[in-house]
């Protein structure tokens, strides 16, 4: 009976709740989420959409957690049951790989309806980030390139030319993944542009719209800067007078520069000019061993020194040595001290109305000399020629390769000056003449010497030349062209293979036959600047802008020389000396004649203005 | 009864945390007020509004209003200009905490030092209910910034 009675109450149960379960006709997702309560590696909730007529699920997943299993929450209608990818899913508790494309299907358990949605899931970086910011020259007529920001960070400057800044520029930018980009306030999509006040800085604040984090930037527009000179001082060596051809070079060791000048002491009286040599130290001038190292009292003159450093860095200067013979004669720096090297001068006498020139192989570091041959006088083979001394255990000489055989007054070598590149060396040499005279390039490599090539004959002004590299090693020359009374000194690109020299840019000045085209420029190693001193030629000899310092430099709007820019009433007396070191820093030194003392300037940055 | 007595003291150590949001204003340093050069041209000054909200009340844009209140002997656009837009009312959006207000200053030939030359940035409202405008006390800190031309 009991058991008859258990019976009917269990089949009567089980009728009742069949009863009670209806078909509710519907079957699908009403939501779907995954919350970061219950899944760690997630920062922040994610919503899904889930979209009826596309039949779709939307998610935007970060990136760490996009291949991670995550616990999903989701709502459906009455009795059913849901899945991805056959894994039967209880929501808030079954942790399963939310990947794109995976099908999440619900089947009711009472009627034969079913349904699939297609989960899209998009990846989200989680960051609020800034990727480019930039004014285009297509955007902006006052910009001759586009203007990029270097490298995204909190706060940025970025450089625009003279006519444009402090103006309304139009700003392009662009952020990450799912990120909103408001500029000074306003909503700028990803890749659009919009105009800015740029005399004040720009403000860019940048959302991730699902991570709701936000990042943000200032934009500083600023000027290109131009160049300026600023004297660092002028010296005379106490009790000295006939101060006279100072040379500079700077030491690749201290970066500072050294110049080597001759002078005259008062008391006791020196009957010639003899050599010292002192260095910027940043605030003074300071001497770098024993002032008038190369002689006194009655010793005959050490003419014209002239400044280098060989591959070590130690400091060397050539004098033409009057106390044997009128040779030149090499001293280094050793030891606190100043001694020949190699114990002995050259053995030829040379002219002493040029300056000679010192320049070290930087493979295997042999001095070499060049000078105007004299010897024996104008019978000898070497007389008005470029004589080449050279050092390797003793000295030796001979004329250079390639130059012309001397005809009278043609083919007479002046002057050289030369520059380093990499193992080699490249020599701008001046001859005077009609037909032989004009600039010879050299080269030195592999321990020999060879001429590239010649240019401008008969069209050379003799008195002054300059050589130089650009941070890619591509080579350039300096030099006065012209004829008939009138030259042009010009910038040139030589041509390593062949020495053609070829004009870059307008004239930096104009001269005549009789002047002094004192004259130097030097490039920048770390930026690229072009810069050039020169000694202005007036009309009239009696005008007071006459031999007074100009400044020149290359301005990268336009690619050509900026107007002259006059650097003070002191008088150039002397060839011009413009050096870079290794870091950027400028020099340039002259002699004053006004007040017969070295002069040292440096070249730098004008003065910025940022907004704020 | 000796355990009842004994654990009726233990009761439960409930953490508050300080969460009242204000913001403030302040130059880079932190000081509430600057002397202008009466001669600078074109000088650009920034001050900045700091908020000081939790994540979970800062988790919607808030605006902060304040007011720009020039003494007798400054005008604008001819003694400075606002950059407009730092203009009030400044909208803070989750995650960004400061922001800047901008003052160009210009040279004017009139200049009278006898005036008032004062410019004064004042917090005057949030859309926060609850912000309160300066550091939180009875001395109201950091509400305002005063410039002064001189």
């Amino acid at each position: 009976m009991k058991a008859l009675f258990k019976t009917v109450l269990a089949t009567a149960f089980v009728l009742c709740i069949s009863a009670c379960e209806k078909p509710d006709s519907q079957v699908g997702i009403l939501s779907f989420s995954v919350s970061k309560s219950l899944n760690s590696v997630l920062s922040y909730d994610i919503n899904g959409v889930v979209d009826e007529t596309s039949k779709t699920i939307n998610l935007t997943i970060p990136s760490a957690a996009i291949n991670a299993e995550l616990i999903p929450t989701f709502t459906a209608t009455e009795y059913d049951e849901v899945s991805i990818s056959g894994k039967s899913l209880s929501s808030g508790v079954t942790p399963v790989v939310l990947a794109n494309g995976a099908k999440v299907n619900v089947d009711d358990n009472v009627s034969e309806l079913s349904t699939s949605y297609t989960l899209v899931v998009l990846n989200n970086d989680e960051m609020a980030e800034l990727l480019s910011m930039e004014f285009k020259a297509a955007d902006n007529e006052l910009l001759y390139e586009d203007v990029v920001a270097e490298k995204i960070e909190q706060e940025m400057i970025v450089r625009v030319p003279e006519e444009a800044f402090m103006k309304e520029l139009v700003m392009t930018v662009s952020a990450g993944m799912n990120d909103a980009i408001k500029v000074n306030g306003e909503s700028v999509a990803s890749g659009s542009s919009i105009k800015v006040d740029c005399s004040f800085p720009v403000d860019i604040i940048v959302t991730d719209e699902v991570a709701k984090t936000s990042a943000s930037y200032v934009v500083k527009v600023g000027k290109i800067l131009g160049l300026k000179m600023t004297k660092l001082g002028e010296y005379i060596e106490d009790g000295c007078s006939n101060t006279d051809y100072p040379t500079m070079a700077i030491s690749p060791v201290d970066g500072l520069p050294y110049i080597a000048y001759s002078r005259k002491r008062i008391d006791p009286k020196d009957s010639y000019a003899q050599a010292s040599v002192v260095k910027w130290n940043g605030s003074s001038f300071e001497p770098v061993g024993a002032l008038g190292f190369t002689g006194s009292g009655a010793d005959k003159a050490a003419n014209k020194p002239i400044m280098a450093f060989d591959k070590n860095g130690t400091p060397h200067v050539a004098i033409i040595d009057a106390k044997n013979n009128t040779a030149p004669a090499v001293l280094k720096f050793d030891s606190g001290n100043w001694t020949l090297l190699g114990d002995a001068v050259t053995d030829k006498k040379v002219s002493s109305s040029y300056e000679v020139e010192l320049v070290f192989d930087p493979v295997n570091n042999t001095p070499y000399v060049f000078a105007q041959g004299n010897g024996t006088g104008k019978t000898d083979p070497i007389y008005r020629g470029m004589l080449v001394n050279s050092f390797s255990g003793s000295w030796q000489n001979s004329l250079m390769q390639g130059t012309p055989a001397v005809n009278g007054t043609d083919g007479v070598y002046a002057r050289s000056r030369s520059v380093v590149i990499g193992n080699e060396v490249y020599t701008i040499s001046a001859f005077s003449g009609t037909s032989l005279g004009g600039y010879y390039i050299f080269k030195l490599s592999d321990g020999g010497w060879q001429l590239l090539g010649s240019n401008f004959l008969g069209q050379q002004h003799i008195t002054a030349v300059s050589i130089a590299k650009d941070m890619q090693d591509n080579l350039y020359a300096m030099a006065a062209v012209g004829g008939s009374g009138s030259y042009e000194v010009k910038l040139f690109s030589v041509d390593k293979t062949n020495g053609e020299m070829s004009e870059v840019g307008s004239s930096v000045t104009a001269i005549g036959d009789r002047t002094f085209a004192y004259q130097d420029f030097a490039i920048s190693p770390v930026d690229g600047n072009v810069v050039t001193v020169y000694r202005n030629v007036a009309s009239e000899s009696t005008d007071i802008e006459n031999n007074t310092p100009r400044f020149r430099f290359i301005d990268p709007e336009t690619g050509d020389w900026t107007s002259p820019i006059k650097v003070s009433d002191e008088k150039v007396d002397s060839q011009i000396y413009v050096r870079y070191s290794k870091d950027g820093k400028c020099y340039a030194c002259f002699l004053d004649g006004n007040t017969d003392s070295i002069v040292l300037y440096s070249i730098g940055y004008e003065d910025d203005i940022l907004p704020e | 009864m000796l355990a009842l007595l004994t654990f009726s003291s233990c009761e439960k150590h409930e953490e508050t945390y300080f969460d009242s949001p204000f913001v403030s204003i302040a130059d880079e340093n932190g000081g509430s007020g600057m002397t202008v050069n009466k001669d600078g041209n074109n000088l650009v000054t920034v001050v900045y509004i700091t908020l000081s909200a939790s994540a979970e009340k800062f988790s919607s844009p808030i605006d902060i209003e304040y007011e720009l209140l020039a003494g007798d002997g400054l005008k604008e656009n001819v003694d400075f200009k606002l950059q407009s837009t730092t203009k009030s009312p400044i909208t803070f959006v989750p995650g960004i905490y400061t922001m800047p207000i901008r003052i160009q200053w210009f040279r004017n030939a009139d200049f009278d030092p006898s005036k008032d030359n004062t410019l004064t940035i004042t917090l005057s409202g949030s859309s926060l209910e609850g912000m309160t405008l300066g550091y939180p006390g009875p001395d109201s800190k950091k509400k305002a910034y005063t410039f002064t031309k001189r």
